[in-house]
């Protein structure tokens, strides 16, 4: 250490808690968006390509999937971007109040959705293990399932500690990408809603 | 006590023993074993990952070592058919697996801080988490091994082999749940890389001046986000048509066994660039330290990255051309896969007229990049061979395989890596390998490498299949053979002088001092081994080779606090300063949520209460994970300054 150092830069004056893009979370969890969205998107691949070694779709003897149950279920799916919004909204304004109130009702909407999955299972009217064509549509709902019942958990998880524990500056920015990670989850969906419940109709 | 302040234009006082206490009273472990199983400090956890993973190649090598001995003459009997089934399998899955991908990410974790010049890496829990789930992952593998369940369906496990119907057991699932294990720390580890290069650069390292091994890594951590999905979606369809009965791979009821090789080599080549792309990173970063200029031709180097990611994902058909794909199709990723060569050849070049124009100066390092452009030079000649369609249809599967892909492997990614070992190990542990072993360990290595797999080319052109536990002596085979054991045996001679040269340096190597190599980047400028802050005062960099262009000033910054742990994150194009985060302290949890997990992953392949059990784990280590302790209460609650710019 013998070279002679000089300040050129003070960074006192530079915030400590900042919001979106200039802040670490919210990198990281589009990062983990960006891996998961490559998993959906192989997983729709696959379908696509099963699909070839069938003449007909869904294959001969299988019922179409019932689409109404699972279309009123993406409606609420694209409701609860409304929540999510208004958390960001109020993360934003460092309102805690406010904040608190749109992640438990976020909560209770991520506990509806797990029950609007396991209508959505029923819906596919085929098992897993009847054929490849069963297998894909289990996993297509499986995978993505298995994001929202992960994503449940941190809402209610970050709920809980709005509520009871030491709210710190920096959950405020946590809560906004908490936000950001549910616009992801509710638009994934909607191409493996339309793949797998309407598609076989119209196309 | 803190002394006052620093002010802009002021000169850094030499006396900053004080300061220096306090910052490592602020970003130290605590000691002794309660310490050191709780650290987030990224050089603790890469010095960790760096041996652990080491440790796998000499397991891998020492299972190189016994395929080599029983293949050396016809008819062998050491090692019979299922044994030998399972140690190339083990081999291969374990070099590939446990040891060149993450010994690559962890250089990365250890060294893309020190040389963008930020205190840690960005999500420090996540990053020990990533270590204790690669350790858990890879010593699941070897106690299924120990207990005769190591997988034995190839590094690649087709299907049929390894589905349901041929693979009974629990072997394959040994695999396919290693898989999973490893893809997650992978990805783990690029999520690190990505946002601590993007945030955590230095005041002043724009993108056009970061070292080139941070630009590989960054490029691979992208390869990795979009590669390793494939792979863990593969193999778990593989483990649900295993343990629940799924028809993904059964052609019977609508499933398709060419499925899996599609989505394997989806995967499976843009992984040779994953773990040969930081290499090249090591080698470009190396190089000026031994030539004393800059690498030549920077945006060159750095677009062929780029468009080598690019272009690695639309080749993998060509280890399926022996499937029957249309022709079309063939014709296609022939060209693909001969076009790949055109930004690897420019790198070639920009290092060979690095060389060229600089003085070079062949301490062990350098022999290793020597060596490293030599064997790499030949493994890619065999590659554009191998491309071609009618050639690869004569070699597939035969031991010619086996020589082209050693050559660009070991010849790719472990000559650097022995390169680098040389070249950071000062600054890892302070004290220098020694180059008259040094060199030993490179002849031995470099003797014994074209020893062993040159001959196998011809094996291949002889017709020796791959992957068989022997071959009748009226084969002609035994000679080429014995050559080549005796080449592993040079080999292995090589990697214990190196364990030697280790050793010897540890008890009494010389002292390195700050910067032996007289090098550019910023890894340089902070003591061997760093402090656990890395820097006292943050660097500036003014130029490219940020250590060569400062002059005999260096300019740094002030203004973090030294109060708690705070990283300076800077905008992710330009580097100029624009907040200072808090930063997590030690947390045993990180190892908590990895045991969990891990619980979740193993017991899988026995029973789906894993699921529950698992689930329900995670979840408490989730929560002592995120809570806030009354510690980072302490730290934050003073003084936030909260803005909402950008918001
Ligand atoms: C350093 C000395 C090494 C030796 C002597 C060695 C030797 C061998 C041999 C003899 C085989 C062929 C087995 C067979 O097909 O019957 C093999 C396969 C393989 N090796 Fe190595 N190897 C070495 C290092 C490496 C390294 C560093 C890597 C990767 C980074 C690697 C990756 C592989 C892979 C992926 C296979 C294919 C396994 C399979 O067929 O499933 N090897 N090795
Ligand atoms: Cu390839």
């Amino acid at each position: 250490m013998t070279k002679r150092e000089r300040v050129t830069v003070d960074v006192t004056e530079l915030p400590t808690i900042v919001f979106g893009s200039r802040g670490l979370l919210w990198w990281g969890t589009w990062g983990f968006a960006v891996a998961e969205g490559m998993t959906l998107f192989l997983s729709i691949a696959t379908y696509f390509y099963l699909r070839r070694n069938f003449q007909t779709y869904p294959p001969l003897g299988y019922p179409q999937p019932d689409w109404f149950a699972p279309t009123i279920g993406m409606a609420i799916f694209l409701a609860t971007c409304i929540p999510a919004y208004m958390l960001k909204k109020s993360a934003v304004r460092l309102d805690k109040d406010a904040a608190t109130r749109w992640l438990v009702i976020l909560s209770v909407c991520a506990l509806v959705l797990c029950g609007v999955r396991t209508i959505d299972f029923y819906a596919l009217r085929v098992l897993w293990m009847t054929s490849a064509y069963g297998s894909i549509q289990w996993v297509l709902l499986g995978f993505h399932g298995s994001l929202l019942v992960i994503e449940a958990a941190e809402v209610i998880g970050t709920a809980v500690l709005f509520i009871k524990g030491p709210v710190l500056p920096r959950h405020f920015p946590d809560a906004c990408d908490i936000g950001n990670y549910w616009y992801f989850l509710v638009l994934s969906w909607l191409p493996i809603w339309f793949i797998v419940y309407i598609g076989p109709r119209i196309w | 006590m803190t002394a006052p302040p620093l002010v802009i234009g002021e000169t850094v006082p030499v006396d900053v023993g004080a300061e220096r206490e306090q910052m490592e009273r602020v970003w130290g472990s605590k000691r002794g074993l309660w310490g050191w199983i709780t650290t987030t400090n990224h050089k603790e956890i890469g010095k960790r990952y760096i041996t652990t993973a080491f440790i796998f190649f000499l397991l891998g090598g020492i299972e190189a070592a016994m395929m080599r001995a029983q293949l050396s003459r016809p008819e062998n009997s050491l090692i019979g058919p299922d044994k030998y089934n399972q140690i190339f399998t083990m081999h291969g899955t374990t070099m590939m697996f446990l040891f060149a991908v993450p010994i690559m990410e962890a250089l990365g974790l250890y060294f893309v801080p020190l040389m963008v010049g930020t205190r840690n890496v960005a999500f420090p829990r996540l990053n020990a988490f990533g270590y204790w789930l690669f350790l858990i992952g890879g010593s699941f593998l070897y106690v299924q091994f120990f207990l005769n369940t190591g997988p034995d369906v190839g590094w690649f496990a087709y299907v049929p082999l390894s589905g349901p119907a041929f693979g009974p057991g629990k072997r394959a699932d040994t695999w396919a749940q290693t898989i999973t294990f490893t893809e997650i720390v992978a990805i783990v580890g690029a999520i690190e890389l990505i946002v601590t290069v993007f945030k955590q650069r230095a005041v002043g390292m724009s993108l056009n001046r970061i070292p080139i091994f941070v630009w590989a890594m960054l490029v691979t951590a992208f390869m990795i986000m979009f590669a390793m999905p494939a792979v863990a979606t593969a193999s778990m369809y593989l483990a649900l048509d295993r343990l629940v009965g799924t028809h993904f791979f059964n052609p019977a009821e609508g499933g398709d066994v060419l499925l899996w090789q599609h989505m394997f080599w989806f995967f499976g080549h843009p992984e040779v660039y994953i773990i040969f792309l930081p290499a090249t990173g090591l080698v470009s970063t190396m190089l000026p330290a031994f030539t004393r200029r800059p690498v030549f031709g920077y945006p060159a180097m750095v677009l062929a990255l780029i468009s080598v990611a690019f272009m690695a994902f639309g080749l993998w058909v060509h280890h399926m051309f022996a499937t029957g794909i249309p022709q079309l199709a063939a014709s296609f990723f022939t060209a693909t896969s001969t076009m790949i060569a055109i930004p690897t050849g420019v790198q070639i070049f920009c290092w060979l007229a690095t060389i060229w124009s600089g003085r070079p100066r062949f301490a062990t390092p350098m022999l290793f990049i020597m060596g490293f452009i030599f064997l790499f030079v030949i493994g890619g000649v065999t590659g554009v061979m191998i491309a071609s369609v009618p050639f690869d249809l004569q070699v597939h599967d035969t031991f010619f395989i086996v020589a082209h892909f050693h050559y660009v492997l070991v010849g790719g990614a472990v000559f650097p890596l022995f390169g680098a070992f040389y070249y950071w190990f000062p600054k890892v542990t302070g004290r220098m390998l020694s180059e008259r072993i040094g060199k030993w360990n490179f002849w031995l290595f470099f003797i014994g490498m074209n020893m062993t797999f040159f001959p196998m080319h011809w094996l291949g052109f002889y017709g020796m299949p791959r992957r068989v536990y022997t071959y009748l002596a009226s084969t002609g085979w035994g000679p080429l053979n014995l050559l080549s054991s005796i080449g592993a045996l040079v080999i292995a001679s090589s990697v214990i002088t190196f364990l030697v040269n280790v050793v010897v340096s540890l008890r009494g190597g010389a002292v390195a001092g700050d910067n032996p190599w007289d090098a550019d980047t910023l890894e340089w400028a902070t003591t061997s081994p760093p402090p656990p802050y890395n820097f006292l005062h943050l660097p500036v960099v003014q130029g490219r080779s940020a250590l060569w262009d400062e002059g005999d000033e260096r300019q740094v910054t002030v203004g973090t606090s030294t109060e708690r742990r705070e990283v300076l994150l800077t905008t992710p194009l330009d580097a100029q300063p624009d907040s200072r985060e808090s930063h997590p302290h030690d947390s045993v949890w990180p190892l908590a949520m990895a045991l969990a997990i891990g619980v979740l992953f193993i017991t899988a392949i026995f029973t789906p209460l894993a699921l529950p059990i698992g689930g329900a784990l995670a979840l408490i280590a989730f929560a002592g994970w995120a809570w806030p302790t009354s510690q980072d209460v302490e730290s934050e609650k003073s003084d936030e300054k909260i803005s909402l710019e950008g918001a």
